[in-house]
């Protein structure tokens, strides 16, 4: 993208999905906005590196991503980041951790999931990521992928969904 | 055998259309299978719901850093207290009253001397964020509440007489409100404005306080009806 100011524009269109997708990596509120801003002050340094065409929101859940392996490495020494019940406010300013007790269940569920199982889970399901775009932007071969999210589904449904465990059945792929 | 990935698959449109013939053929002969691709269905439309996109709010830092100049792509390390601040702000679609400081007065510590006006005391003591009432022919806007990580509530508003603006941080001390510190507000003095740079006087006074945590709704109006007893 040749034009700073169109992708400054385009980076702030994506900040609710990349928000999002930083919430579900690190699962607490103040860490994903020091996730975020991280992010955004590297692509702001690295904005000409940006390949045009490409979609942005993949560049950056990618760049979000190795930051917060870096973050998760160097907490030995800081902040400690807990996948802590996930606190979102909805768009409009409704806080949507009064809503149901079934929703509540979901964000506990999602939280206490490992952080790579969250991120596929946010990229295919929240986000629509096909699993090679998600492959791409986790940097992770499709079978992990795939072996990710069934694993996370499994969890999920199990916690959320059904109150009876359902063991799901392995797949061929799984790691 | 259907296992829980082909189903998975199958839902995520992510099979060639043979396979995807075979999974439905299955799904409509084996209950079991049906079953768990409801469940995985119904969870992931649950996901969705319980996990929404969070707008961008007029006061987000982060898409005010990214409108900025590449000069003043700066870090916010350690000014966890601002983004804290605003996230609760967008949260409770209010802004957060902190100015470029133009004409600070401020101390690091908190002045027991500085008292404040009865007007204001009353409404540091009963008007939630977010709301504004009349004091000495102006306003004054109520910002946010925040717990000190030194223990001490502190409460950040703005007053407006005119054209004249001023944010402010009053804190209690021993039963009191006492000014913490006040900065000149910016020049539009009835909008609310983004984050404060870094190094604002109210910043630095939250930071002399080694920093501090917003309280939200609940907390906030719990205080208030225990008269800022904690």
């Amino acid at each position: 993208m040749k034009n700073e100011q169109a992708f400054r524009r385009e980076l702030v269109s994506q900040l609710p999905r990349l928000r999002r997708f930083a919430l579900a990596l690190a699962g607490s509120r103040d860490a994903a906005e020091d996730l975020l801003q991280s992010a955004v002050e590297r692509a702001l340094r690295k904005w000409e590196s940006y390949e045009e065409g490409k979609r942005l929101d993949s560049w950056m859940f990618k760049i979000m991503q190795n930051l917060w392996f870096d973050m998760r490495r160097s907490v030995s020494s800081g902040p400690i980041y807990t996948a802590e019940l996930l606190d979102v406010a909805g768009s409009d300013g409704r806080d949507v951790t009064e809503a149901r007790d079934e929703l509540r269940l979901v964000r506990e569920a999602f939280a206490e999931l490992p952080e790579d199982q969250r991120a596929v889970l946010a990229l295919v399901v929240l986000e629509g990521f096909s699993y090679a775009q998600a492959a791409e932007a986790l940097g992770a071969p499709i079978g992990t992928v795939m072996s990710r999210l069934s694993r996370a589904r499994a969890s999920l449904s199990a916690r959320a969904v059904g109150n009876v465990m359902i063991a799901p059945i392995p797949s061929r792929k799984e790691k | 055998m259907l296992n829980d990935g082909l189903i998975g698959a199958y839902l995520d449109g992510e099979l060639d259309q043979e396979k995807r013939a075979l999974v439905e053929h299955w799904l409509a002969h084996d209950k079991g299978a049906a079953a768990r691709a409801e469940r995985i269905r119904g969870a992931d439309a649950m996901l969705r719901r319980a996990i929404p996109r969070i707008a961008v709010d007029q006061a987000d830092p982060i898409a005010a850093l990214i409108m900025e100049g590449p000069t003043n792509v700066v870090s916010f390390a350690g000014h966890g207290w601002i983004r804290r601040a605003v996230a609760i702000a967008a949260a409770c679609v209010i802004g957060v009253l902190v100015g470029r400081a133009s004409a600070p007065s401020m101390m690091s510590n908190i002045d027991p001397k500085m008292r404040l006006s009865a007007e204001i005391e009353r409404a540091l003591d009963a008007l939630p964020s977010g709301q504004s009432a009349p004091i000495m022919g102006g306003e004054l806007q109520m910002a946010l509440s925040v717990l000190t990580d030194s223990g001490a509530l502190c409460r950040q508003f703005r007053t407006v007489s005119g054209a004249d603006a001023a944010d402010a941080l009053a804190c209690r001390v021993d039963g009191d409100w006492r000014l913490a510190v006040q900065a000149a507000a910016p020049g539009e003095a009835a909008e609310f404005s983004v984050a404060a740079p870094a190094g604002s006087a109210i910043d630095a006074a939250i930071s002399a306080m080694g920093g501090a945590a917003v309280l939200d709704a609940n907390e906030e109006r719990a205080l208030i009806a225990a008269r800022w007893r904690q």
